[in-house]
């Protein structure tokens, strides 16, 4: 590859010669002897074709990662081919990726059959990172006549989204499987959640006696638990670029953060979990159980990003029917006006349905002191927001808002015991 | 580095010269305002209109028949020329740097002196050259350059055409 610094060099070379030749003017060809001179050099030692004469090998550990965690990158070249080479290796730099320590590009003469690694720490961002190749340009001394390969050496890096552990949520579906897990399920059976008296019938366990009750009426009665079972719960996450429009780019973050938390908080207590993620295209992770599938939902929160469609722009478009009726729907989002409809719509066919709504307004206001204008616009978004919750509620949805400075899990101990389905 | 050479090749062209008197010298401080112009908007072409200006002054000394001053203008802007890419390049670690540094001085130095020395001893052979000839080989050196690069910027491609690999029928 002739490099444009040689073309240049090339271009006066001829430059000169022509000035020189139409004055005739023996000083200008002198003064093009030396760009001859340094393109003949550069030319005798250009590298040789670096195809099949280097391969490379990339070590990245660990390859699953939590967001705010760092993954080490080597990678390790040799060379094969039978000539020294002059290497500039360059890996990277890749969006989100940012280097901690090392450095991601290095210098090395190669002997045939020598090796230089290249590392380095990063902290990358959430998401999937899919590192391709390393650049390698095998330069001449005057770098007149480099030779750059992309020299393949993939590897996958998946950051996955942060979560919170939350110890208690108090909101279950409407309807429950047949399956055992923690949502009551408004009948008796095996539990610990005391549930009604009555009378003894044969067979009864002794040990479920209501003794207190015997004492009374001096009738033999019987302790019942409520049942508690698995429920359908379904994460939305909203990507809808326009919900976050204007908002700082940690509010989605944050949001994805939220939905992680409460798909690993179902997920734990045994639901059936599905995760939706509606904005500019649909992706949806079929309801499972368990931890490889708490996995699958992460993966997939992990490449979550904002998207633009006319088709999704407004929540109509909510594929219900990969919701079965009366489960629990857990919409994460800042939500736009009109969206209220649309989840009180849900309300009505019968689902139950949260909204967690990481509040923008935190974010923006909170970082530096307000003008009179910043604190008017507060003032108008808080009413805004105000108007809008109060038809959320109205409607039957059950609506969060939350600061995502502070930890998710305390407003979901606050829950009064009003909100249990058989209310 | 590149600044320092390039403002060293300036200056050798003031005084090369005696010191000039007549405005129009001032001029040749463009070189020097184009490259700071390209290191700080970052764009190479100013770079490149630099080098254009240091090489057009040295090819004014020598049309002054200053070869010698020519010659060192010439070698000076070339070295500072060779220094350039140092500002693009992203060097978190002066260790690093300092190799590179060397590394480039020793070639750029090795190269651009022998090429001036060979350009100084040139310039005392005398000898006659029918005009057409050097036209002549100029003409053909340049489709031999001009076929060497073409060739040089396949980078190993493959050429003519390739099938589909969709099914046929």
């Amino acid at each position: 590859m002739i490099s444009p610094k040689a073309r240049l060099e090339l271009f006066l070379l001829l430059f000169l010669l022509a000035v020189g030749l139409a004055l005739r003017h023996p000083g200008l060809l002198v003064l093009a002897i030396p760009f001859a001179w340094r393109l003949t050099f550069g030319l005798f030692f250009a590298p040789p074709e670096l195809r099949g004469t280097l391969t490379a090998r990339r070590l990245v550990w660990p390859k699953r990662l939590s967001e705010g965690g760092t993954v080490q990158v080597t990678v390790e070249v040799q060379n094969t081919g039978k000539y020294t080479l002059d290497l500039f290796l360059c890996d990277g730099p890749y969006a989100k990726f940012s280097v901690e320590s090392g450095n991601y590009w290095t210098t090395a003469v190669l002997p045939s059959g020598g090796s230089v690694s290249l590392s380095y720490r990063a902290k990358p961002a959430r998401g999937l990172y899919r590192l391709e190749a390393l650049l390698v340009e095998a330069r001449d001394p005057l770098g007149l006549a480099p030779r750059r390969l992309e020299l393949s050496c993939p590897a996958e890096v998946w950051v996955l989204p942060r979560y919170e552990d939350l110890s208690r949520l108090e909101i279950w579906a409407r309807r429950t499987l047949v399956m055992p897990g923690t949502a009551r399920a408004r009948r008796s059976g095996a539990g610990l959640e005391f549930y009604g008296v009555r009378e003894y019938r044969p067979g009864d366990q002794v040990r479920r006696l209501a003794w207190k009750v015997f004492a009374r009426r001096g009738e033999l009665a019987i302790v019942e638990f409520e049942e508690e079972r698995a429920a359908e719960v379904a994460v939305i996450l909203d990507v809808r670029a326009r919900t976050y429009l204007g908002a700082s780019p940690e509010l989605f973050e944050c949001a994805v953060r939220a939905a992680a938390s409460l798909a690993q908080y179902y997920l734990r207590q045994g639901h059936r979990v599905a995760l939706l993620k509606y904005g500019g295209v649909l992706d949806w992770v079929f309801p499972g159980y368990g931890r490889r599938h708490g996995e699958r939902i992460l993966w997939e929160l992990a490449q979550a990003e904002l998207g633009e469609s006319e088709v999704f722009a407004e929540l109509d478009y909510l594929p219900t029917r990969l919701l079965p009726l009366g489960s629990l729907l857990l919409f994460v989002s800042p939500l736009l006006f009109g969206d209220e409809e649309a989840l009180g719509k849900l309300v009505a066919r019968g689902y139950r349905v949260l909204v967690v709504l990481p509040d923008p307004t935190a974010l923006e206001f909170g970082k530096s002191l307000e003008t009179p204008e910043e604190k008017m616009a507060r003032q108008i978004l808080y009413l805004e927001r105000w108007v809008l919750l109060r038809r959320l509620r109205r409607s039957g949805v059950i609506v969060e808002v939350w600061d995502p400075r502070r930890p998710l899990s305390p407003l979901f101990r606050k829950f009064p015991t009003v909100l249990r389905p058989w209310r | 580095m590149a600044l320092i050479f390039a403002l060293a090749a300036i200056l050798l062209s003031w005084f090369g010269q005696g010191p000039p008197l007549e405005p129009v010298w001032a001029l040749t401080v463009l070189p020097l305002v184009f490259w700071l112009l390209g290191m700080a908007l970052g764009r190479r072409i100013f770079c490149s209109l630099g080098f254009f200006g240091l090489v057009a002054l040295a090819t004014v000394c020598v049309l002054f028949g200053n070869l010698a001053v020519g010659l060192g203008i010439l070698g000076l802007s070339l070295f500072a020329w060779d220094f350039l890419p140092f500002f693009r390049f992203p060097y978190p670690k002066m260790k690093g740097k300092a190799v590179e540094l060397r590394r480039v001085f020793l070639w750029s130095g090795l190269v651009v002196g022998t090429g001036a020395g060979l350009a100084f001893a040139a310039s005392f052979l005398r000898f006659s050259v029918n005009f057409w000839a050097i036209v002549g080989v100029t003409v053909l050196a340049w489709l031999f350059l001009r076929a060497f690069i073409r060739e040089m910027d396949q980078g190993g491609k493959t050429r003519g055409n390739r099938s589909t690999s969709r099914p046929t029928g």
